[in-house]
């Protein structure tokens, strides 16, 4: 009986975080054209629905609708597996990802995540890492010179950026003597990681705003030169699955920006219940994401590289020589 | 803020500050805050609002009447051939008060390029260039408008020219009625460096 | 229950692992790897050490493996995927995998180490990161340096190999 509980209550949590996970992009999509739109002093969708609220459900629609095209001469296997293969990896980091204290629900006794493994940190800077796979994947099946172009230019930013992001969490791990998740919250219930590690916060944002393939980063997808970059031949439903793990990825690396370096779901000053205000910290910072992306402009291949591993890998370092002594 | 560049107030010997600090990039991210602010300038036409436009502005043609109700058009001519597309087709007849006026006056709105030599030319001052310019068809047959209706054209706009309110009807041919004669000025709200 | 996961895994790493050998497309080949890795992280998970799974994936997965299919799709493949991988008959190339295979299963199951393997236990901290830290610093130190110096000659030798060409 015990474990037919435990095994449901898993079930329904598995359910409850893939519904929301998909869920999620829809909105990001609206609020990331308003938020175009704002800034460019346009209005963004206005038409379908109060101020535009339901263009994602009308443009989740065209997609549906739309041929799906494979090209001549592509890797068919590959071309259709890629999708999936890129839609995959940002569930599965969510697995790791805990979302509050624990809850009781109907007198159970239960924790707001999936798995409370003592590599959380590590596990979910593993899995975002095959995030990868997709892109190259879908780049390489294509078989279009843009889509290849992308895909190796992405291939090298997201190795190169992995190695000081990788660096920078271990200032965190130093602080926090954990790599569990939870355990690495409540290490920040007194004050928050931003406070110790601004250094250490810097490198992470700028090489999540890299793994994400965001503005300034997003070579991968250079409209002005590769077309859309490695999905340029997809359309329809695949192209959508790209989008959405585009779009939790985005959500992956604000989640973890709250959870190591803003104290997760620990509030200050007002006291709200932990989920809203782990949601209020988490839209801040894909708020951060777009407004970044409307302002900045994309940075050259070679300056691209030369700050991955020429600017943060050695600040990463420093970090971690600051921290031990610190620690110590 | 952003006009005063925070770089130029910095000697270059210490511009070194400024660029580890990101100076330059907050400054970016301060202007697009701003704008993300401000009134966005996008008009609404056709759903709530409608562009009314400047007197100049050369749109439909319109044939005038003077005070006494009766076309101003003397079938001279001079507009058909000054057009440098032969657009205009003027056919003129004798009235019961043994005055010279078109029978037929057809403009044909797919060959005009709207120029307004027409206008210019006539001596009676009866064609003009009006303000409307909502009348696409999906024929170019529908195009060609004849004097009846050139008649009952809106003429020009006495305001300067701004955005007022307005209604789409999609079922009277897809007009945008407007519901007030005279809005805000368009440009107010448009960023301008001085 | 934990049979049926470890029958599951190894039955699929097995099978993609002899996809890697079978597949003619070397692309296919690597998916067929990455798989295979995969499948032996889940595997580190099911032996308490998920540390391990997590380096697995880390390591292998997220970086070896993208390596080599970046070096894969730089190369024309195409005509790589009509040609056969070795010249001559492949009786010759099943004999001597047969030979080299049976060769290291005798090694295997005669070997008493295999018997004297405990099960795995799962630790109350399991594999906490202090304690990783501990083991790798003072038990293993002499090898975790070596390795370090190893890498470091491998990076050395890289950077100089690419600047060669430019003088």
């Amino acid at each position: 009986m015990e474990l037919m509980t435990a095994v449901a209550v898993i079930m329904v949590k598995v359910v409850l975080i893939t519904v929301i996970l998909f869920i999620v992009p829809v909105p990001l999509t609206w609020l990331e054209r308003k938020i175009a739109g704002h800034i460019q002093q346009r209005m963004g969708p206005m038409r379908v629905g109060w101020h535009g609220l339901l263009q994602p459900l009308a443009d989740g629609l065209k997609l549906l609708t739309k041929e799906d095209n494979i090209p001549d001469q592509s890797d068919r296997v590959l071309f259709k597996i890629a999708p999936f293969v890129a839609l995959v990896p940002p569930f599965m980091v969510f697995v790791a990802v805990p979302f509050g204290d624990s809850v009781s629900i109907l007198g159970y006794e239960t924790k707001p995540y999936l798995s409370d493994m003592n590599v959380g940190l590590l596990y979910i800077l593993a899995v975002a890492g095959l995030e990868i796979y997709g892109v190259i994947f879908g780049g390489w099946a294509s078989n279009s010179k843009y889509a290849l172009l992308g895909s190796l230019r992405t291939c090298a930013q997201l190795i190169s950026y992995e190695v000081p992001m990788g660096f920078a969490v271990i200032g965190v791990i130093m602080l926090s003597q954990s790599m569990n998740l939870s355990d690495i919250v409540d290490a920040q219930e007194p004050l928050w990681f931003i406070v110790y590690q601004p250094l250490g916060f810097f490198i992470f944002f700028i090489a999540g705003l890299a793994e994400a393939q965001r503005i300034p980063f997003d070579l991968a997808e250079a409209e002005g030169d590769l077309g859309a970059g490695y999905h340029t031949e997809y359309s329809g439903m695949r192209f959508s699955f790209f989008m959405i793990s585009e779009y939790l990825v985005m959500l992956t690396i604000s989640v973890l920006c709250v959870l190591l370096f803003f104290g997760g779901w620990h509030g200050v000053l007002i006291p709200l219940p932990a989920p809203i205000w782990f949601a209020l910290k988490v839209g801040f910072f894909i708020y951060l994401f777009m407004w970044f992306r409307f302002t900045f402009p994309r940075y050259r291949y070679d300056q691209l590289m030369s700050i991955g591993w020429k600017v943060l890998v050695p600040l990463s370092i420093l970090n971690i020589l600051i921290t031990g002594i610190f620690v110590y | 803020m952003y006009n005063e560049n925070a770089l130029n107030k910095i000697s270059r010997d210490h511009r070194w500050i400024g660029v580890t600090f990101f100076l330059d990039l907050i400054n970016g991210l301060s202007l697009t805050f701003k704008y993300m602010f401000s009134r966005s300038v996008t008009m609404q036409y056709p759903d709530r609002e409608k562009w009314v436009p400047y007197p100049r502005h050369r749109g439909h043609h319109v044939l005038r009447r003077d005070e006494n109700g009766e076309n101003k058009c003397v079938a001279c001519e001079l507009c058909a051939k000054i057009c440098p597309c032969n657009c205009i087709t003027v056919v003129p007849y004798e009235d019961e008060n043994g005055k010279r006026r078109p029978l037929v006056y057809d403009v044909d709105m797919a060959r005009c390029l709207y120029c307004g030599l027409c206008e210019d030319s006539c001596p009676e001052e009866a064609i003009a260039l009006g303000s409307v310019f909502e009348y696409s068809s999906y024929t170019s047959e529908e195009l060609v408008v004849g004097r009846d209706s050139l008649l009952e054209m809106d003429g020009k706009t006495e305001q300067p020219g701004s955005v007022v309110k307005a209604r789409y009807l999609p079922s009277a041919q897809s007009t945008v009625e407007a519901q007030e004669s005279s809005g805000y000025d368009w440009w107010r709200f448009i960023h301008r460096k001085d | 229950m934990e049979q049926a996961f470890f029958l599951l895994f190894a039955s699929i790493a097995v099978a993609s692992a002899c996809g890697v050998v079978l597949l003619k497309n070397p692309v296919h080949s690597a998916v067929a790897l990455i798989a295979c890795f995969i499948q032996i992280a889940a595997l580190y998970i099911l032996l308490h050490s998920p540390f391990l799974a997590a380096v697995q994936l880390f390591v292998y997965v997220g970086a070896i493996m993208v390596l080599f299919i970046f070096v894969i799709m730089m190369l024309e493949i195409r005509q790589a995927t009509l040609e056969r991988f070795l010249p001559g008959s492949k009786y010759i190339s099943l004999a001597f995998s047969v030979v080299l295979g049976s060769a290291m299963l005798w090694l295997l199951f005669s070997s008493p180490l295999l018997s004297q393997i405990p099960p795995p236990t799962p630790s109350a901290t399991q594999g906490s990161v202090s304690e990783l830290g501990q083991a790798l610093f003072t038990q293993y130190l002499l090898p975790f340096e070596v390795v370090s110096i190893v890498l470091l000659v491998a990076l050395v030798g890289a950077i100089f190999m690419t600047h060669k060409g430019n003088g």
